[in-house]
Parts: C-alpha cells; sequence; structure tokens
C-alpha cells in the first residue's frame, strides 16, 4: 500500500505548484494611470492582491489596512481593526475603551502614539492619548489606515514618537449611490449605519452618512481583588452614540481640487471608575456615564502647479466635550496647514509647510468626597498657540537606486519652546524585488495640560507604611519647569518580494528614550485641612527623571497563494529596559519593564469560496503583562459573508470564538476598572443600491 | 469512513484545484478602473475637428452620464495626461443636454434616459460615445467595451462616426477587438 501514497503526495505537491505558479503577475492596480494603451490590454480584472508600490518604497515601518482588510475582518470600529497592524499592541481595557501603542508605553492614554483622520489630529493634549470611543465613522467609507510604526517627528511633529494612525477616508466620488449597513449579535454592538452620494453638479460630488451604535455591559475583571477593592457586580461600560456627517469633493479643473467635510456626534460611554478615597480601602469603585459629544469641519485646497510642483493648504476647526464624573473638558481647536512640493535639480524632491494651531479649553474639576479631590487645574481654562515648520529634501542617486532623505520639523510651543525633529532616511533598492532602509530619528513629547498644571492626589498610603494617625495622600504636582521626553531612535528594515505573490517586512529597532516624565517625592509632608477628614499631603514633583531603552523586532508577511486565498502574518518581539542614570531607583521601573508584551503573533486569512462566498479568520496570539497581572491570551475571529447578489451582502461572525472572556488590560491605576472580552457571535447585514 | 492524513490531503488538493477559476471579488471594481484608463488614453488617438476647441492646448472633456462608476479614479488618471498637448478634463453629468460640449461621453450602465434619445441629441456632433453596456453600438454608440475572459477589450462602430468630423487613429482600430466599417 505505499505506492498509493506517494502517488497521493506527488499530486498535493504538483497542485499547490500550479497554484502558485498560476497566480498571475500582471500590473497592479496602484498605478493603471501610468500603462501605456497596449499595457492595459494584458491587465487582468482578476488580480492578486498586491501590496503597493508606496509601502515597497517608503523607508519606514509602514503598514497600511485597506478597505478590504476592514470589510473582510469583520471589525467594528476603528481601534480594533488595528490589531491587524503586526506589531501593533492593541488592548480592549473595556467596551469603550482601548490601550494601543507600537514599540512600547502601551496605556490609555499612550502618550507616544499619533493619531489622525484626514489631516485633523484627534489626540487630546489633556492627557496626551486619544479618547477611541468617539473616534469613529461609517467603516465603509475609510479608504485605508496608514500605519507607520516608530518616530515620524520629523514630518508630523510632536507625539508623533512611536507611530503615527493616519485614517484616511474616500473621495465622495467613490462612495456614490446608498449604502445601508446593520449589525447585531450577542453581547455585542448593535449598529445601523447608512450613506447616501451623489453628484451636485458636473464637477462636484457629495455623500452624507448617519451612524448609530449601541453596545451592552462587559463583564468586570478579576483585578479588583490585587488592588484589594471589590469586585463590581457590573462593568457598567455599555456605550452608545450616534453621529452624522458630509464629505463634499470638487474637481474644479484639471489643477484645482477643493474638499470640504464634516462630523457631529453625540453619545454616553459607561465607566467604573476608580477614585482614591480617604478612608480605608482608599479607593472606591462607582458607576459613571461620560457624556461625550464634538464635531469638527475641515476645508482642503490641492493645487498642482505643474507635474514637478503642487501644493496643499487646509485648515479645521474641531470641537469636543467630554463630561465624566468629575472632570469635565471643553476644547475647542482651530488649525492650519500648508505644503509644498517641487522638484529641483531633477533628482531632489523638496517638500516643506507651515503649520499652526490654537487649542482652547474649558476644565471643571468636581470633588470626591469630604472635600477630597483627585484632579484640579490651574489655571482650569487655557488657549495655547503651536506654531511648526518643517522641510524635508528626498534625492536619488545611483540611478534612482539609492535615496536619502534629510528632513526636520522646528516647533513652538508654550509648555517648552522650540523643539527641533531631525531625521535621516535612506533606501537602497537593489532591484525591483528587494530594498533595505536605514533611519536615525530624534523625535519628542511635550508635557500634557495634565503634566503642567495639574494637581493630582492619588491613592493614599496604606497601613503599615503609614505610621501617621491620619490619611497620607501624594501628590503630583509640576512646578512648571517639565520638559519634553526625547527619543533617538535607530531603525533598520529590509523588504522583499521574493515571488510576485509574496511580500516579506522585516525591521529591526532600538530606541533610546531620554527625560521620561514620572513623579518623585520632594519637600517635607504637610497638613491639608481643606477636606472635613485632615490629611498629610507628601508632595510629588513630576520631572524629567527618567530614561529608557528599548528594542525590538517586527516581522510581516502577505502571501496571495491563489487568486481566491490570500494569507498575512505578522510577528514581534519587544523588550525594554529603564535606566536609572540619575541615581533614582524607583519600583516603577521594574514595573514599566513588565507591562509590555514581549511577543506577539497574528495570522489573517481571506478565502473566497464558490457560491459567492468568503470566509475569514483571524488568529492573535498576545504574550501576558506579567506587571498588571494579564495574562497571555489567543483571540480567534472568524466569518462567512455571502454576496447574494451584486447589491446584498450578509454576513455571519464570532469574535474571541476560543474563550468564554478574557481581561487585556488592567488600568486601575489609570482609574478605570477594567472588563473581560467576551465571546460574541454576530449577523451582519450590507445592502448597496 | 475513515479519514488519513493523506486522504485528507488529497481531498484538499481536488479542493484547491476545483475552486482555483472562482473569481476574485473585486474583480468589479478593477474592471471600471481598468475602462477608466483606457477612456482616457482614447484622448490620445482620436482626433476632433479645430473648431471643437477653444484654444490649441484646451482640454479634451470626458463627460460622465448617468451612475459615475470610476468614481475618483478617473479624475486621478486624467490629471498627469497629455493627451497630445491637451490635459483631460471629467465632468459627470444627468442630462445629454449638458453633453454637447464633450469630446468623449461614457453613457453608463444607469442613465438617465433611453439611448434613442441620447443619440438624438447628440446627433451628428463630433462626440464618442463609449459604453459598457450591451448592444450599444447598434443603437448608435461608437466604442463599446467588452470583457473577454479575464481582460478588457473594446468593439469599435465606424458606421456611427461617419459625418461627425471624428477620426480614430489607425492604432486604436488595430487593438480592437472587432472593427464595423
Amino acid at each position: 500500500m505505499k505506492k498509493p501514497r506517494i502517488l497521493l503526495i506527488y499530486l498535493v505537491m504538483a497542485a499547490l505548484l500550479l497554484i502558485m505558479t498560476e497566480a498571475p503577475g500582471s500590473a497592479g492596480s496602484d498605478n493603471l494611470g501610468m500603462l501605456s494603451l497596449d499595457q492595459l490590454l494584458d491587465v487582468d480584472v482578476v488580480s492578486v492582491a498586491k501590496v503597493p508600490e508606496k509601502i515597497r518604497n517608503t523607508p519606514a515601518a509602514i503598514q497600511v489596512i485597506t478597505q478590504e482588510d476592514l470589510r473582510r475582518s469583520g471589525v467594528n470600529s476603528i481601534p480594533e481593526a488595528l490589531r491587524l497592524v503586526p506589531g501593533m499592541h492593541v488592548c480592549q481595557i473595556d467596551a469603550n475603551k482601548w490601550a494601543i501603542s507600537s514599540r512600547g508605553f502601551t496605556s490609555r492614554f499612550s502618550n507616544k502614539m499619533l493619531v489622525m483622520i484626514d489631516g485633523r489630529t484627534v489626540y487630546t493634549p489633556l492627557f496626551s492619548g486619544v479618547f477611541w470611543d468617539v473616534q469613529d465613522m461609517m467603516l465603509a467609507d475609510i479608504d485605508r489606515i496608514e500605519v507607520i510604526r516608530g518616530p515620524g517627528g520629523s514630518l508630523w511633529g510632536t507625539n508623533a514618537v512611536n507611530g503615527i494612525i493616519n485614517i484616511i477616508s474616500k473621495d465622495s466620488a467613490d462612495t456614490q449611490g446608498s449604502l445601508i449597513n446593520m449589525e447585531g449579535g450577542s453581547q455585542n454592538k448593535n449598529c445601523v449605519a447608512g450613506r447616501y452620494g451623489g453628484w451636485l453638479n458636473d464637477r462636484t460630488s457629495y455623500r452624507v452618512y448617519g451612524k448609530y451604535f449601541d453596545q451592552d455591559d462587559f463583564k468586570p475583571s478579576n483585578f479588583g481583588t490585587s488592588h484589594e477593592i471589590a469586585i463590581p457586580d457590573k462593568a457598567a461600560d455599555d456605550y452608545h452614540n450616534t453621529r452624522a456627517g458630509f464629505r463634499l469633493d470638487r474637481n474644479q479643473d484639471r489643477n484645482n481640487k477643493m474638499t470640504l467635510q464634516g462630523d457631529i456626534y453625540q453619545g454616553s460611554s459607561g465607566t467604573s471608575g476608580v477614585h482614591p478615597h480617604l478612608l480605608s480601602p482608599n479607593l472606591f469603585v462607582e458607576v459613571e456615564n461620560e457624556d461625550v459629544s464634538g464635531g469638527n469641519l475641515m476645508g482642503r485646497w490641492q493645487h498642482i502647479f505643474s507635474q514637478n510642483s503642487d501644493m496643499m493648504v487646509q485648515g479645521y476647526y474641531d470641537h469636543t466635550k467630554r463630561e465624566q464624573e468629575y472632570l469635565h473638558e471643553t476644547r475647542d481647536t482651530l488649525d492650519f496647514d500648508f505644503q509644498h512640493r517641487f522638484t529641483i535639480l531633477t533628482h531632489h524632491e523638496l517638500l516643506w509647510g507651515l503649520g499652526y494651531r490654537y487649542s482652547k479649553d474649558d476644565i471643571k474639576t468636581y470633588d470626591l468626597s469630604h472635600g477630597f479631590y483627585n484632579y484640579r487645574f490651574a489655571p482650569d481654562n487655557q488657549g495655547n498657540n503651536l506654531y511648526t515648520g518643517f522641510i524635508q529634501d528626498r534625492f536619488h542617486f545611483a540611478g534612482d537606486r539609492g535615496e536619502l532623505t534629510l528632513g526636520t520639523k522646528i516647533e513652538h510651543n508654550e509648555y517648552t519652546g522650540i523643539e527641533w525633529q531631525p531625521s535621516i532616511r535612506f533606501l537602497w533598492k537593489f532591484n525591483e524585488r528587494n530594498s533595505f532602509w536605514a533611519a536615525v530619528s530624534r523625535s519628542v513629547r511635550t508635557p500634557s495640560r495634565l503634566e503642567h498644571d495639574g494637581i493630582i492626589n492619588t491613592k493614599p498610603i496604606k497601613q503599615p507604611f503609614n505610621p501617621f494617625g491620619m490619611p497620607l495622600v501624594p501628590r503630583l504636582i509640576t512646578d512648571g519647569n517639565l520638559n519634553s521626553e526625547k527619543l533617538l531612535s535607530y531603525e533598520v528594515g529590509y523588504k522583499s518580494r521574493p515571488l510576485d505573490n509574496l511580500y516579506i517586512d522585516f525591521t529591526v529597532f532600538y530606541n533610546r528614550y531620554r527625560d521620561l516624565a514620572a513623579g518623585f517625592t520632594s519637600g517635607t509632608a504637610f497638613l491639608e485641612t481643606e477636606a472635613s477628614i485632615p490629611y498629610l499631603v507628601i508632595p510629588t514633583k513630576i520631572g524629567n527623571e527618567f530614561n529608557a531603552e528599548t528594542f525590538g523586532i517586527e516581522l510581516s508577511g502577505s502571501w496571495s497563494i491563489t487568486d481566491w486565498w490570500r494569507l498575512s502574518t505578522g510577528l514581534s518581539w519587544f523588550g525594554n529596559n529603564f535606566l536609572d542614570e540619575n541615581g533614582y531607583t524607583d519600583p516603577r521601573s521594574e514595573f514599566q519593564e513588565n507591562s509590555e508584551s514581549k511577543h506577539q503573533l497574528s495570522l489573517v486569512s481571506y478565502m473566497d469560496l464558490p457560491g459567492q462566498l468568503e470566509l475569514n479568520c483571524m488568529f492573535f496570539c498576545v504574550d501576558d503583562l506579567a506587571s498588571i497581572n494579564v495574562d497571555a491570551y489567543t483571540r480567534f475571529d472568524i466569518n462567512l459573508a455571502w454576496h447574494a447578489n451584486d447589491t446584498l451582502t450578509m454576513i455571519l461572525g464570532g469574535r474571541n470564538l476560543f474563550d468564554p472572556h478574557h481581561p487585556e488590560y488592567d488600568s486601575i491605576s489609570a482609574g478605570i476598572y477594567s472588563s473581560q472580552i467576551p465571546r460574541t457571535v454576530y449577523a451582519k447585514v450590507s445592502w448597496e443600491f | 469512513m475513515h479519514l488519513r492524513p493523506h486522504k485528507i490531503m488529497a481531498l484538499l488538493a481536488i479542493f484547491l484545484c476545483l475552486a482555483t477559476p472562482l473569481q476574485a471579488g473585486s474583480s468589479r471594481s478593477l474592471s471600471a478602473e481598468i475602462e477608466a484608463a483606457f477612456l482616457v488614453q482614447f484622448s490620445k488617438y482620436i482626433s476632433w475637428p479645430a473648431h471643437c476647441f477653444a484654444s490649441p492646448t484646451a482640454p479634451v472633456i470626458i463627460g460622465i452620464l448617468g451612475r459615475d462608476p470610476f468614481g475618483s479614479k478617473i479624475d486621478q488618471i486624467s490629471r498627469s495626461f497629455n493627451a497630445n498637448g491637451r490635459g483631460v478634463e471629467v465632468r459627470r453629468l444627468a442630462d445629454p443636454e449638458h453633453a454637447k460640449t464633450c469630446h468623449i461621453l461614457f453613457v453608463s450602465a444607469s442613465k438617465p434616459t433611453t439611448m434613442e434619445s441620447i443619440s438624438r441629441i447628440l446627433a451628428g456632433r463630433p462626440i464618442v460615445l463609449v459604453s459598457s453596456t450591451k448592444d450599444f453600438l447598434a443603437r448608435g454608440g461608437m466604442i463599446n467595451f467588452i470583457t473577454l475572459g479575464t481582460k478588457i477589450r473594446f468593439d469599435i462602430n465606424l458606421t456611427n462616426c461617419r459625418h461627425t468630423g471624428i477620426k480614430i487613429s489607425s492604432k486604436l482600430l488595430k487593438i480592437a477587438h472587432r472593427v464595423t466599417q
């Protein structure tokens, strides 16, 4: 019986070979406009999804989530979509909060990641971070999400230290007609969204959309035990949001394009808030609702002077309001940007720009109990000016095989004055398929409003560390001299396309951080009698006390096995050391070192099946976060989509199927009682007409 | 039935072979993109009487009548295109009456009115009528996109170009799938 088996093995190998060689190697669709008439005749309407030229030839660790990824992965929010990026650490804290970062420093307010939607920054200066619960849109209207791991300060400015997330919506000419999406399921987001697009006249296209969703409570995590507080009965993290918006695109003539877009939203995000208390157990958990609302209006003008020169001017106004139980923030932002690109001396492409931003806030804080407070701001309203300028020269040499990019951003902010963020990037194309890149960059993070002007009472110190007969409260405060955190980053990468249908991206980085902000005890304790229970204050100053080094390897690959099956994978390893070069030994350094996931693995499969069916799977393995008691977990998502006809698609799916529930992040020390991420099943209908 | 690993492998192999000729999900939008690229290229291989242009550098105007299948892609392609010293401008139209200043008119599958009334309104004008709908050439059209296997091709009807002043280059006629004289 040996022979038939050998025959079978040959058959299998032959079949696989056939499939691998059959994948068509036609011209990619990203540059159809560059093809001649004869070349167009050879383009296949069925072509293997290719990695765009832009990604292959950018000297940075860039990854793109396409509209196809968004649709096929079955994700239902922007933060969840970021799980698809290899090397990105996405932790869901509760139903409406996430901790997202790349290359370390992950927390609810991952202060070293810059996030932008159509060129509008959504990074809040209050805490330095992103409120992910209100960063939403109709997912079908997103063109792509570009993610750069690593510093981008020389182009994007301060706070683009560990990465940049750019969410780019579709041109309204590409969202014509009606679309209705509905989703519902167990423990799940129930969502209904609609969009309509049309042409106002022969050059102006538009779309309008509306979206509503609500989501039930998750289950509370067990983290309370390690913080000596009772586990609450319910997570109270249900949330809902309603939003509407529009986009208008006008092709004035072939050299002028105008865009006007805007959104408004209103909703409520539930929270189990954890706050310090003067009486034992010194922390209390409370069910809270954060009322959130906001809106923005943006205009953009792109003008082409000639083939070698173009410019862009944009301006936006953004309003956000968030009313937490003890902290209300209203913020108005006005921003103008100008960019000009031109080519000189044939090999040099120069890009320069100017920017101005005015951000004004109004903060109200409320006492917790007994006249004791958590946060206060002095002053409680403030307007800040930010002036920026940047210049970058990209030049080609050795017959376009080599490329060197030199650039710097110069900013002036009101907290730390002038900041420089230079970078140098080198790209070498060995051939059409293989390229190597290296970069050295400096980036900075400027202090947040809280770090600069906040007064923070933290959890009172417990017995037996407290020998006094009254509560002992560490109080964080700055003297206004806090400097920015600085990063010097070294990266090398290799991008390869060994086969037409296989793409591999490999990056190694070493980051050195200086002047990381942290609190340290300074001065002697004093008695505070403002509250009805008197307490002793330990003055704790926020200073630039820490240095750190981080290093890691990121590997990703995508393989179009056939024109109906595509696999992609990501593998990352991360390490860090907090250095006490100033002579401090702080237990927090070890805590920090172990609060990051050291290893991550992702595997994504998209398959087209007979009968207009698609089967999509995603598998993630995330290492433990030892110092915050989060165990390693695996997550498996799957969905089956049926394209009933040209207009109707039905999807059945499940998320986190391997596990009834698991926590991904403990945020109690940051004031949030975390939830467990549940197993969910859902159904979705999409109707386009 | 007992399924041994090699049987599973064999089944998998057969399944893989069977499933290979399936169409990928995104083929519809890619066809439109290729058609958009062709449409812009046509402006280079067709000549119009001089009076159709306000000046020697005035752009070739491509109109899209009815629902636009191309989206922003055609705007991007046309922006950098050079048609023998002229640029290319794309306009979306809801009414064939407004198509009179166009040089090329793409008639979408979902158009505001019948093909008969479109050809009546535009009869005798130097406007190249293009479409990807069936039997377009029999109803007065000049260029018709067709899908042959996995490639986009086009047929040309020269009879309908007669007495309009439109000249289609030999290059375009050579690569056309069928030419009706």
